[in-house]
């Protein structure tokens, strides 16, 4: 479009177009134009000038008003018409103003009066050259700021569509969460994550990323990758959240911040651990939304602000025993709404304007409450909100859904040939004090026995090495009561004194094995754990006593037995064998 | 947002009012810059009484403002929040990175 607009002209030299019917007129305007530099074109009738100008449009036309045939306002309408646009100046007897006018009405740019002088046509035409070259400077700027526009929509829409697939919020698919997810731009800053570990445990995650936009969410980067490749390992929160501080630290531009809440929802033992830094606090209600039973404020620095010798993995515990109850979790873009009456809704305000109505639709009610008070404009701030059901049916207590399953050869003893013969392979391993205070051992025991066996065991392998490390660490090496758990404040309490003796642990051991047993019809694990404790009275245990108080006191052996082909304590309780068929 | 400035000898007094959010990066950053090359000052005071309202890149500014100073040997205070403005450095546990008056 530029190049026909403005022909590409080597120097200042431009092809003229001249039309007069008058031969001296012609000549005249020749000599000048040649003394100037240019080169000309004459034309006697404007007939001729539209075909010279049609086969070849010059830089600029001269153009004689009073013509026989065709008049010099008819031919400049003509070229007018065409998509070329070369500039016109009329050269004319006539002086009076009307002529003038109707000479710039017809598309003339300019009207000089005959007998022409030289200086003011040469002024007139470098005047014109002028702001030619700066219109096209314009024009070349113009386009390479649409050009560079076009570009950016690109890149954005390529950048949304990656940061979709990080986000990967139409996979988020848990009959337990519900959210509401409103960008304040093109891209979020707020980002909500949800999985669920090998044993069902269910996590959350809401993040809120300092600032607004492509650098806001860039941020989802390095939280989502490890919240979920760690919560499928089974990794804790405290684990989980190191990392991402490490990496939020590691990647982020100054000045990374962001701030997060992660829960992670054990709802088989009605239980909830939290870990706040910088979002407002995540609100335990009753199912009915009417009671707040608990708040988990923020009690860390955002993400990213601190270093990782530092960063401070303390959670909060509680154990919701009453009865199902719902946790509430938002970024301060929702409670800090403000509908333009200049006070926040906060939570107080969502909580009782969606007071009204039945508990299954309290999520519903407090989406509408949002909608509600958003400014005309959308949302000043990205906002996140995420109601997470914590249900206490029996049915969730079973959790996993291979437990549910009826089991053919239950409790049967080992498979003769397992029995016997060789192991395919065998993995042994003995930890001490100093490796049980630092490594998370069940994702490590998990990912080690996946590399071996090739591909991912399941969760079934990881329910029986969690359960049957955290029976042999818990009770065996740390000596903790499950009694402690008992009561209100029980939970926190026991993770709390089992937080403190591991890290003063000094002495205890615990030796694992696991063995692949070489019966291919029934692909037997044989894992064994044997720990440095004082053992416990396991023939009390596998009676009712245990099976009552399970929710109270973890899914313990009862559970183990009912997904093992075999299970068998032995010496004084210290020692435990489990067979569990790993081939469905 | 606005900023005063007041030099009290070996201490900076920052006083800022209005809004403070993603749009005073540069305005703020070009008041501490120089600030932070002072031999003399070896503590800037963030007067917060006159800020309304703070939001998540505000605070962002801050812990940069902190990391800065202190990679010269200065310290940030933060001092006077109304009410509204506290919640926030509440929420944000600032108080584990800044001395609040």
């Amino acid at each position: 479009m530029i190049a026909t607009l403005f022909p590409k002209r080597a120097s200042n030299k431009l092809h003229v177009l001249v039309v007069d019917d008058t031969e001296l007129n012609r000549r005249l305007l020749e000599t000048m134009l040649n003394k100037m530099g240019h080169a000309v074109i004459l034309s006697g009738s404007g007939m001729q000038a539209l075909e010279i100008f049609a086969a070849d449009p010059p830089d600029l036309v001269l153009l004689d008003v009073a013509m026989p045939v065709m008049d010099g306002f008819e031919v400049a309408r003509q070229i007018r018409l065409k998509n070329v646009w070369v500039p016109i100046f009329f050269i004319s007897a006539n002086t009076r103003n009307e002529d003038v006018v109707q000479g710039l009405h017809c598309g003339g740019d300019d009207y000089l009066f005959k007998p022409v002088n030289y200086e003011i046509l040469q002024s007139k035409i470098r005047t014109f050259q002028e702001r030619l070259a700066m219109s096209e400077r314009l024009l070349r700027k113009n386009h390479s700021l649409l050009d560079y526009r076009a570009r950016i929509e690109d890149e954005t829409d390529t950048a949304r569509e990656f940061i979709k697939q990080f986000t990967a919020l139409d996979k988020i698919d848990d009959s337990l969460v519900r959210f509401l997810l409103k960008p304040a731009e093109n891209f979020s800053g707020d980002l909500i994550a949800v999985a669920r570990t090998p044993d069902q445990r269910l996590h959350v995650l809401l993040a809120d990323s300092a600032g607004h936009g492509l650098t806001a969410a860039l941020a989802v980067i390095p939280i989502t990758q490890p919240f979920y490749q760690m919560t499928a390992k089974g990794f804790d929160i405290p684990a989980i959240m190191r990392e991402i501080n490490r990496r939020v630290r590691d990647y982020l531009p100054l000045p990374r911040f962001v701030a997060a809440v992660m829960v992670s929802l054990d709802s088989a033992e009605q239980n909830l651990q939290v870990w706040n830094g910088g979002c407002p606090a995540a609100l335990l209600l009753s199912d009915d939304g009417n009671e707040v039973l608990h708040r988990f404020v923020s009690n860390h620095l955002p993400l990213g602000v601190v270093a990782p010798d530092q960063f401070d993995t303390t959670l909060e515990y509680y154990s919701y025993t009453s009865g199902p109850a719902r946790l509430l979790l938002c970024s301060d873009g929702a409670t800090e709404m403000s509908s333009g009456t200049g006070k926040n809704l906060g939570h107080a305000g969502l909580l009782a304007e969606s007071k009204q109505g039945s508990a299954p639709q309290l999520f519903e009610r407090m989406a509408a409450v949002i909608e509600a008070h958003l400014p005309e404009t959308g949302p000043d701030d990205d906002i996140a909100l995420i109601l997470l059901e914590c249900p206490i049916d029996q049915q969730s207590l079973a959790a996993p859904e291979f437990i549910q399953q009826p089991r053919s050869g239950n409790n049967s003893t080992l498979c003769e040939y397992g029995k016997n013969g060789e192991p395919i392979w065998e993995l042994a391993v003995t930890l001490t004090a100093a490796q049980l205070r630092r490594m998370d051992v069940v994702p490590f025991l998990i990912n080690i026995t996946g590399q071996i066996n090739g591909g991912n065991t399941g969760g079934k392998v990881f329910l029986v090495l969690s359960e049957l490390f955290n029976n042999a660490l818990d009770h065996g090496v740390l000596k903790l009561d499950s009694k402690l758990k008992n009561g209100g404040e029980g939970m926190e309490r026991y993770f709390e004194e089992r937080k403190h003796r591991l890290a003063e642990l000094q002495n205890g051991q615990i030796s694992i094995v696991v063995q692949r047993q070489g019966c291919q019809a029934c692909s037997c694990l044989k894992i064994t754990f044997k720990d440095s404790g004082p053992g416990f009275d396991y023939h009390a245990s596998r009676g009712e006593g245990l099976v009552r108080n399970r929710q109270r006191h973890g899914r313990g052996i009862s559970l183990l037995a009912s997904i093992c082909n075999e299970l068998r304590y032995s010496g004084n309780g210290s020692e435990v064998m489990a067979c569990l068929s790993i081939s469905d | 947002m606005e900023i005063r400035i007041a030099n009290q000898g070996d201490s900076v007094l920052l006083t800022m009012s209005g809004r403070f959010d993603f749009n005073d990066h540069r305005v703020l950053k070009s008041t501490y810059d120089p600030i932070l090359l002072m031999d003399g000052v070896q503590r800037i005071e963030i007067d917060m009484a006159e800020i309304e309202y703070l939001d998540s890149s505000a605070l962002g500014m801050l812990m940069l403002l902190r990391e800065r100073a202190m990679a010269v040997g200065k310290t940030v205070v933060l001092s006077r929040p109304n009410p509204v403005v506290a919640q926030i450095l509440d929420i944000a546990n600032f108080k584990k990175l800044f001395t609040i008056l």
